[in-house]
């Protein structure tokens, strides 16, 4: 589904150069819940946001090969052609949903709103289809009564669950979590657990999840550990 | 808490409150130097025109001898002959004051002038300088010569710089008088006024009591001997009678001579004589119709005593309009003419009738038939000059043959008089100028208030860019704030901190404001002076430093620094622990009072603006109006954003988010829309609602053209035979004409900045007011002096209201109260007082001529041009009422440009400080952003709601202010002129312009700053 290969990341640290990712590879096929731990600082959430299109790579490939006219995406090294940057933005929006440990919701929206977002990328307006699938979703995940609520009323299990119903509005064929449990409590945190394991089995999404909870770690099917830039 | 360590951490901040602090103190100190210095040069200028003139001593119509001045209390005095007059330069005729003066060594022909005439002049280096002709017998009275105007050809040979009195001028104005000099001897032989002057300057303070010790009679040409009084003059004045008359001695003889046009027995006619009254003959009185004739008379009329004679002459009332009165007189006696010829009182010298060869060289005003003297009138002529043919009662011609300029031409007394004299016997009156000068300078216009209330959207911004940056600042700081209040610090403690550390900016700043302060004042000056000179009609203003102005300017502008900023940390302290604003699903009461509200206003506000339309025409009306439906707007803004966010429909679009995204920040947009606005709509309807010319154009009678006249008009120019007599009678028959008498005093119109005292009068019979739209008060008396001013120069120019009281000097020095009996609209006769003709008189009974005309005619311009040229010798400026109305509206065109231009310039620095909210807002936007780029919206489409999120209401709010402004113009919706409707266009495209591009910088800043995250 997804290859990366000798991928390096760095940061400017004032003077000098920190990297983050070096030479780092990976290979990710459909289907599979991925996590990846790491210590704090490690460049997990460095290589979800290469995983996410949200940064690019200093060096190495990543190569993107589902859904593209059954042709492989380069994404890395970023090749020059025309709308790559349009091609990009329908990637992460139509095939990567993205939840976040802060959640990310948009404050001055309501749940509902917050989760038909990704359909408004590329259209005005959300289409019937998108509002029947919002709310499978949200009884997939026990929110329904939420609908018009403001999240900023909502418990943190609960805005885990917009975020996650907001990730999957699309059916993007790739999760990336970061952190999704790190500020709810243990039974919380299980029963989003339990839930991405049903997202993986139920609707077949390939769930790639950096986190530090060993809990979280052992319902993946495989597991890496991120350390001097290198998964383990 | 390290201030200074703060300081510098967050300087972005402190920069933009240094900023904003320095620009307010600019305008703040700026506006407050301005009118220090306008009032400093209304003061330089009154230094500049009077010199070292304490003391000016003038003689009203009449003349002073030169003698005067040779007083060793005058030895620092110098004598002039002062006039009226105009020089012509292309088709242009320019008034001057022509000074006869000692002081300069020039020569006949030659003639100094001051500096802005010379600018007038151009390379011209010789002019004609026309002047009305003055005699020692006043041209008002009957017996003068028929030429009222006069020229001298002069060759330029110098120019009298402001140093050497160049700019010489006595009346309450800053602009500067065109002055021509010329040598008084040569003016005063020209003149036939050889030895006289009528106006001595001191540089002494000379007191009444000095004057009245070193002035005598003779000085006023009034010529005292033991026995007998005659005039200069001719016309005793009537003081003196009355002072002569009112003694409790025996009555002295008066004798009032006069030209009359028959003396009639049957078929027998004498044409043309002299004649005098007198009320006693030798010893003997002469009462009621009884006439006494020399020998010479008795012989051609064939007459004895007892016979009656008819006698029949000229008499004018106002203006000379002539009529013919006969009188029967009884002979009582008839006396050899020697005995006439040895009473040198019964003669008098009017010129152009006395000192003349022939009758046939008569030259009089009159219209004398030359068909009718015959040889033995010329005979009788040549030997006996102006003896008078006949002796009547005083009593019975006094009524007739007296005017305002006396009623007696000689006097004889049994002994000398003794009374004491005193000068404002004779008209002549003394005023220390100087003293009224600058109590006109220091009351003048005040520009510090005006221009701190042109500047007043220059401060307002000022506040905003100083709060904005502030309210950012401590919206970061929040943190640092909670952390304060858990270690325990009290609220007053980190309110005193904050305070410290941000004043302390504004401390630093004020004395860079303040120097701003001067370059902003001395800029405005320069623009007051050039660019909008049509405010002021004065060049050459200079700064002038008042210490204590600046610091108070620096205190003000630091009090609202202060206060500014104490709410502001006060506002933020409070809402520290404040959360995002939520959306509510229960908003539906809220809505629904905001749509009935909005609903009715919006309905009210159309209402009216068709009402005032179609019937009413209200400015005001008009104005509240354009507020209403801001107002109205506004409340639709709030409901419409209310009304959608709390409506949640399955369907979800992009709209809903820029809505959501409004409402989330609502506070901040609200105070977006009534700030821009509220600002549009105050600059645009301010800057645009041009003053009304029609009001003012209907209330001019109808008449085309206002006349005036350099030389007083003394003819009644309706009269057919007057205007036959000055070549008018190719006037069409339908031009009709209304004179009014001028005294000349202050311009009170706004072109003067001076504060005036004692306006210009004009007199008229007030019924033909009511056409201009001044309806005299009928309860008030006109035994009582009242006058009516228009109601700008009222307010403005003399800051007086109605009932107030002005003192005017009348001719015989008395100081006289007038009553301000009410007003009128500004408009042609904008700053001058108007006053019955019949009051006018009784105070300046000597203002005879008509310096004011009005004309209207069915073909105008032909009126107009065939006027101009026949009369050019007495230097009529005519313009079209329009032209004359505008000229005065221009002043208040200036200063609405200026308040178009100085709004603009504060709504621009208001959009600036906006733009600090919405990078605020951008910045809370921040996870918003990383959530649209997470979920895979394009950076277009990013960019696209976050524009729209951020301009929706500015946009809204422009639009909704701008047409507000042109509801608030609908009563004159072409005042504006096309150039200034396509300033405030161009100024409502910039400010879009700034808006959007200034917008669209932030939100790519903001993104192009989350691409790395």
């Amino acid at each position: 589904m997804l290859c990366l290969k000798n991928i390096t990341k760095r940061f400017a640290d004032g003077q000098r150069s920190l990297t983050v990712l070096d030479h780092l590879s990976l290979q990710v096929e459909e289907g599979e819940y991925i996590a990846i731990t790491g210590e704090s600082g490690a460049g997990k959430t460095t290589l979800l946001n290469i995983l996410g299109t949200l940064l690019t790579a200093d060096e190495g490939e990543y190569v993107w090969s589902v859904k593209d006219n059954g042709q492989p995406l380069a994404l890395s090294p970023q090749p020059s052609a025309p709308n790559m940057v349009d091609r990009i933005c329908q990637l992460r929006n139509q095939e990567i949903g993205f939840v976040y440990q802060d959640h990310r919701l948009l404050p001055q929206f309501t749940v509902w709103q917050n989760i038909l977002l990704p359909t408004l990328a590329t259209k005005s307006a959300s289409t019937e289809e998108e509002q029947r699938r919002a709310l499978e979703l949200m009884e997939f995940v026990g929110i329904t009564p939420l609908k018009d609520s403001p999240v900023t009323h909502l418990s943190g299990g609960e805005q885990t669950r917009v975020a996650i119903c907001r990730a999957l509005i699309n059916q993007p064929s790739l999760l990336l979590a970061d952190e999704p449990t790190g500020q709810l409590d243990a039974a919380n945190a299980q029963m989003i657990a339990t839930l991405f394991q049903q997202v993986n089995a139920q609707l077949h999404t390939t769930i790639i999840m950096a986190t530090h909870s060993a809990e979280m770690a052992k319902v993946a099917q495989k597991t890496y550990t991120l350390k001097e830039g290198k998964l383990k | 808490m390290s201030t200074k360590q703060s300081r510098k951490h967050y300087r972005r901040f402190y920069r933009l409150v240094t900023a904003a602090v320095i620009l307010m103190m600019a305008v703040l100190t700026g506006s407050l130097l301005l009118g220090d210095s306008v009032r400093g040069t209304l003061v330089h200028r009154v230094s500049e025109r009077l010199g070292k003139t304490e003391t000016v001593i003038t003689s009203g119509t009449g003349f002073m001898n030169e003698t005067l001045v040779q007083h060793p209390l005058m030895k620092n005095a110098r004598g002039y002959l002062l006039m009226d007059g105009f020089v012509s330069v292309g088709e242009k005729l320019l008034p001057v004051y022509v000074w006869g003066t000692d002081a300069d060594t020039l020569q006949e022909g030659e003639v100094m002038v001051n500096e802005p005439l010379l600018t007038q002049l151009g390379n011209q280096e010789d002019l004609v300088l026309h002047l009305p002709s003055h005699h020692l017998v006043p041209s008002g009275s009957l017996f003068v010569t028929k030429s009222y105007a006069t020229q001298m050809r002069l060759h330029v040979v110098g120019v009298k710089s402001v140093e050497e009195g160049g700019n010489l001028l006595l009346k309450n104005e800053q602009t500067l008088p065109l002055n021509v000099f010329v040598n008084r001897q040569h003016l005063a032989e020209k003149m036939e006024l050889e030895g006289k002057i009528n106006m001595v300057l001191s540089d002494d303070f000379i007191e009444e009591e000095q004057l009245a010790a070193c002035w005598t009679p003779e000085q006023s040409g009034i010529h005292l001997t033991d026995s007998t009084l005659t005039c200069d003059g001719v016309f005793i004045p009537l003081n003196i009678v009355e002072k002569l008359g009112n003694r409790n001695e025996e009555l002295s003889t008066l004798y009032l001579s006069y030209f009359v046009n028959d003396l009639i027995h049957n078929a027998d006619t004498i044409p043309y004589s002299f004649v005098t009254a007198v009320n006693e003959w030798q010893g003997e009185p002469l009462e009621g119709q009884d006439i006494i004739l020399s020998d010479y008379a008795a012989r051609r009329l064939h007459v004895q005593e007892g016979d009656s004679v008819s006698m029949s002459y000229f008499i004018t009332r106002q203006l000379k309009n002539l009529d013919t009165r006969a009188q029967m007189l009884r002979v009582k006696k008839i006396v050899p003419l020697a005995s006439f010829r040895q009473d040198s009182l019964l003669m008098a010298d009017f010129p152009g009738l006395t000192r003349v060869e022939n009758c046939t060289d008569w030259d009089s005003d009159l219209p004398i038939d030359m068909n009718r003297v015959q040889k033995e009138d010329e005979d009788f002529w040549h030997t006996y000059r102006q003896t008078p043919k006949a002796v009547v009662s005083y009593e019975a011609v006094k009524k007739d043959w007296s005017n305002a300029f006396g009623s007696a031409t000689a006097m004889r007394f049994t002994s000398r008089p003794e009374v004491s004299w005193m000068p404002h016997d004779a008209d002549v009156q003394l005023y220390h100028p100087r003293a009224q000068g600058l109590k006109g300078a220091a009351g003048g216009v005040d520009f510090a208030g005006l221009f701190l209330s042109l500047g007043f959207f220059i401060i307002l911004s000022s506040v905003l860019l100083m709060k904005n940056p502030l309210v950012e600042m401590f919206t970061q700081r929040q943190g640092e704030i909670q952390l304060y209040q858990q270690l325990g610090f009290k609220d007053k403690d980190i309110r005193k901190g904050l305070f410290k550390e941000a004043f302390t900016v504004m401390l630093f700043a004020s004395p860079w404001g303040a120097l701003a302060g001067f370059a902003y004042s001395t800029l405005t000056l320069w623009l007051l002076g050039n660019v909008w000179s049509g405010a002021t009609h004065t060049e050459g203003f200079v700064l002038h430093v008042q210490p204590l102005t600046l610091i108070i300017g620096v205190l003000i502008g630091l009090l609202i620094c202060a206060l500014t900023l104490w709410w502001v940390i006060r506002s933020q302290l409070s809402t520290v622990n404040s959360q995002f604003p939520t959306v509510n699903s229960q908003l539906s009461t809220l809505t629904c009072h905001l749509s009935i509200v909005s609903s009715i206003l919006l309905l009210l506000t159309i209402s009216l603006i068709v009402v005032n339309f179609i019937y009413l025409h209200n400015m005001v009306l008009f104005i509240v109006c354009g507020l209403l439906w801001i107002l109205t707007w506004g409340l639709f803004l709030r409901r419409e954003v209310e009304r959608r966010s709390s409506t949640m429909p399955d369907v979800v679009n992009r709209k809903q988010l820029i809505r959501q995204s409004v409402r989330a920040s609502l506070k901040q947009h609200l105070l977006a829309y009534w700030t821009l606005s509220l600002g549009v709509f105050t600059v645009f309807a301010v800057g645009l609602n041009r003053p009304d010319f029609t009001q003012a154009l209907q209330a001019t009678g109808g008449y085309q053209f206002y006349v005036d006249s350099r030389v007083p008009i003394q003819y009644d120019l309706n009269n057919p035979s007057v205007r036959h007599k000055l070549s008018l009678q190719s006037l069409p028959d339908s031009t009709t004409f209304l004179g009014f008498l001028r005294h000349t005093q202050d311009e009170a119109s706004c072109l003067n900045l001076n504060q005036v005292s004692t306006p210009t009068v004009l007199g008229v019979d007030l019924k033909e007011m009511e056409a201009f739209g001044l309806i005299p008060d009928s309860q008030l008396s006109t035994a009582n002096c009242q006058l009516y001013l228009d109601e700008e120069a009222l307010t403005w120019s003399l800051m007086k209201s109605v009932g107030d009281t002005l003192f005017y000097q009348s001719e015989r020095g008395d100081s006289v109260p007038v009553v301000i009996a009410g007003t009128y609209p500004t408009g042609i006769f904008h700053g001058n007082a108007i006053m019955s003709s019949e009051v006018f008189r009784r105070l300046w009974p000597k203002e005879g001529g008509q310096e004011v005309l009005l004309m209207k005619s069915s073909r105008p311009e032909e009126a107009a041009e065939i006027l101009s040229m026949a009369m050019n010798e007495y230097g009529l400026n005519v313009q079209t009422v329009e032209e004359r109305i505008k000229m005065f509206f221009e002043v208040t065109e200036t200063y609405l440009i200026i308040f178009l231009t100085l709004g603009g310039l504060g709504l621009l620095l208001g959009i600036f400080s906006l733009m600090i909210i919405v990078r605020k807002n951008l910045t809370a936007q921040r996870s918003t952003i990383r959530q649209y780029r997470a979920t895979g919206f394009p950076e277009p489409l990013i960019r696209h709601l976050l524009l729209h999120e951020n301009l929706l209401v500015p946009f809204y709010a422009i639009c909704v202010g701008a047409i507000g402004s042109i509801i608030s113009i609908s009563a004159n919706p072409g005042g504006a002129g096309l150039t200034t409707l396509l300033l405030a266009l161009v100024v409502l495209v910039v400010i879009f312009l700034l808006l959007y591009y200034g917008v669209k910088y932030m939100v790519n800043q903001t993104i192009n700053n989350q691409k790395d995250l």
